[in-house]
């Protein structure tokens, strides 16, 4: 499982919105707990996070991806975080050990 | 002469099955060989690794580097550190595909244009191989590729499977999620201002080594919901394995090309190394729906040159057609192959006609049965009538073109 804990600057934001994407062909699916709350990122869409103060508040998202590209086992999921002062994107990847074998990815990321 | 397919060592029970079958069969009058030695039967699919057709190998340990960085630790290590060209070498790799592709989803491949296609399925093979004698040793030496202009679509029963995974996955992170929600919350509260503060002072190092404790306790809380037994459940009544076997299959009409050409190296030295054989093809094929059920039916065309350098009467150029309907059972193909020598001593009239039909007889056990007749209609052996088994079948009995 890749995991990892990441900033992102909100500034006086109180909403920020997460895109998910899965390369290498591959299907992959993001769940994120917020506030205490499981909701699922419907793939090819954005999902906007509210609170007020949103400073210190912390996104959890656990990610799977599962390998069906026959030529490759790498897998790589892109987060990308808007509603701040700038948008970033957050690069992750692994290669799984056999072919339709299954990515994790637990990334949190925190509002400061 | 019966040709009998081994893919693995058979089974105590199956070798006397396969004992009787050649001794039933071995009346039956051999095919003639190919002139070029290369695949007579079921020749017609597509050349996807065309370096082991041209150095006429079937390698049993492919090496398949994913990344640069592979293909450089296995050259390496196979070369001896570059001293030497690697022995009984076999690989082949899809340039595309060695580096990421995060812009490339699911979504946006289930149709391509035909850089696209040429891009995602070009694959480059190499192969080495000893081809000559005891006495007069040989190491042969060979390269190709071969790629897709036209790769059909994905189909939308693939694409369905596509989403059934993302519904499944997003299922079971959900649950485990839930599981440790409540956590998170606690998580938040110990964790969240303490970094924000410590980025707002600038103080990496804090945010740093908070971060690394709250990622800790994340893999703690989320390997604790794994051991729950409504996750466990969960994970074990869903059928993975059927989404396991599910691979991208694309439908439509499929346009690929190959090309590779092969060297010989007397005594494995460099100033001897000569150009033996050159091979083209390029195959047109239509990957439909099922007709009815899994059953398929798939035609095909293809266009071949195969030549040799100093042996002009094995040069060729082949022309030819194949019909497959086939089922996860049983299968039945007819090809036609019209040949053109490139020499103008070699007979006339060259066609091929072949009928083969395969039947699963157990999960791991094929029947296969062939007739026809060879190019050379008067040569002893001309007429292709050969029976034979195949074990445990892991791969397509026809290769479909779908990446």
């Amino acid at each position: 499982m890749v995991s990892d804990t990441k900033t992102y600057p909100v500034g006086q934001a109180t909403s920020v919105t997460l895109e998910v994407t899965y390369g290498d062909a591959d299907p992959g699916s993001t769940v994120t707990t917020w506030q205490g709350v499981v909701e699922k990122v419907v793939p090819g869409s954005s999902k906007s996070y509210s609170r007020t103060p949103l400073r210190g508040a912390i996104l959890f998202c656990r990610s799977s991806v599962k390998d069906e590209n026959p030529t490759t086992n790498h897998t790589c999921v892109t987060y990308k975080l808007s509603g701040g002062p700038e948008t970033r994107e957050y690069y992750y990847e692994l290669t799984v050990p056999a072919d339709g074998a299954i990515a994790d990815y637990s990334i949190n990321f925190v509002f400061v | 002469m019966v040709r009998i397919i081994h893919r693995c060592c058979a089974p105590a029970g199956t070798r006397c099955l396969l004992v009787l079958l050649m001794c039933m069969l071995r009346s039956f009058p051999a095919s003639a060989q190919d002139a070029t030695g290369l695949p007579e039967l079921n020749s017609l699919k597509p050349a996807s690794a065309p370096a082991f057709i041209l150095l006429g190998v079937a390698p049993s340990a492919i090496e398949r580097p994913q990344t640069p960085s592979d293909i450089a630790f296995s050259f390496v290590n196979q070369s001896q550190s570059f001293s030497a060209l690697p022995q009984n070498y076999a690989a082949e790799f899809a340039p595309y595909w060695l580096f990421p592709r995060p812009l490339v989803g699911w979504r946006s491949d289930t149709t391509r244009t035909p850089g696209e296609s040429f891009a995602r399925t070009a694959t480059v093979s190499l192969a080495t191989a000893d081809i000559g004698t005891e006495s007069a040793p040989v190491t042969g030496l060979a390269i190709g590729g071969s790629a897709y202009l036209l790769s059909g679509r994905m189909s939308t029963a693939a694409q369905q499977r596509f989403r059934q995974i993302e519904v499944y996955l997003a299922r079971r992170d959900s649950l485990e999620s839930a599981l440790g929600a409540a956590q998170t919350v606690t998580l938040q509260a110990e964790y969240g201002t303490r970094i924000a503060d410590a980025a707002t002072r600038g103080d990496t190092q804090t945010v740093r080594l908070l971060s690394a404790e709250l990622t800790s306790r994340v893999d703690a809380l989320r390997l604790t919901a794994q051991q729950d037994s409504a996750y466990r459940r969960f994970v074990r009544e869903n059928v993975v394995e059927e989404m396991q076997e599910a691979t991208p299959r694309r439908e439509g009409l499929f346009w690929g090309v190959a090309g590779g050409a092969s060297w010989g190296y007397a005594n494995a030295a460099w100033a001897t190394g000569e150009l033996r054989r050159v091979g083209l093809w390029t195959t047109l094929s239509y990957e439909g729906t099922p007709i009815s059920g899994q059953t398929t039916f798939t035609p095909m065309a293809v266009i071949r040159l195969l030549a040799e350098r100093g042996d002009s009467a094995s040069s060729v150029v082949d022309a030819g057609g194949r019909f497959v309907l086939s089922s996860p059972t049983y299968s039945a193909s007819l090809e036609t192959v019209f040949r053109l020598p490139m020499e103008d001593e070699a007979g006339k009239n060259l066609y091929r006609v072949a009928g083969v039909l395969e039947y699963q007889v157990r999960e791991d056990l094929w029947l296969t049965a062939t007739f026809g007749r060879d190019y050379q209609s008067r040569d002893s052996g001309s007429l292709l009538a050969q029976l034979g088994v195949k074990f445990h079948v892991t791969e397509d009995r026809y290769e479909a073109p779908s990446r």
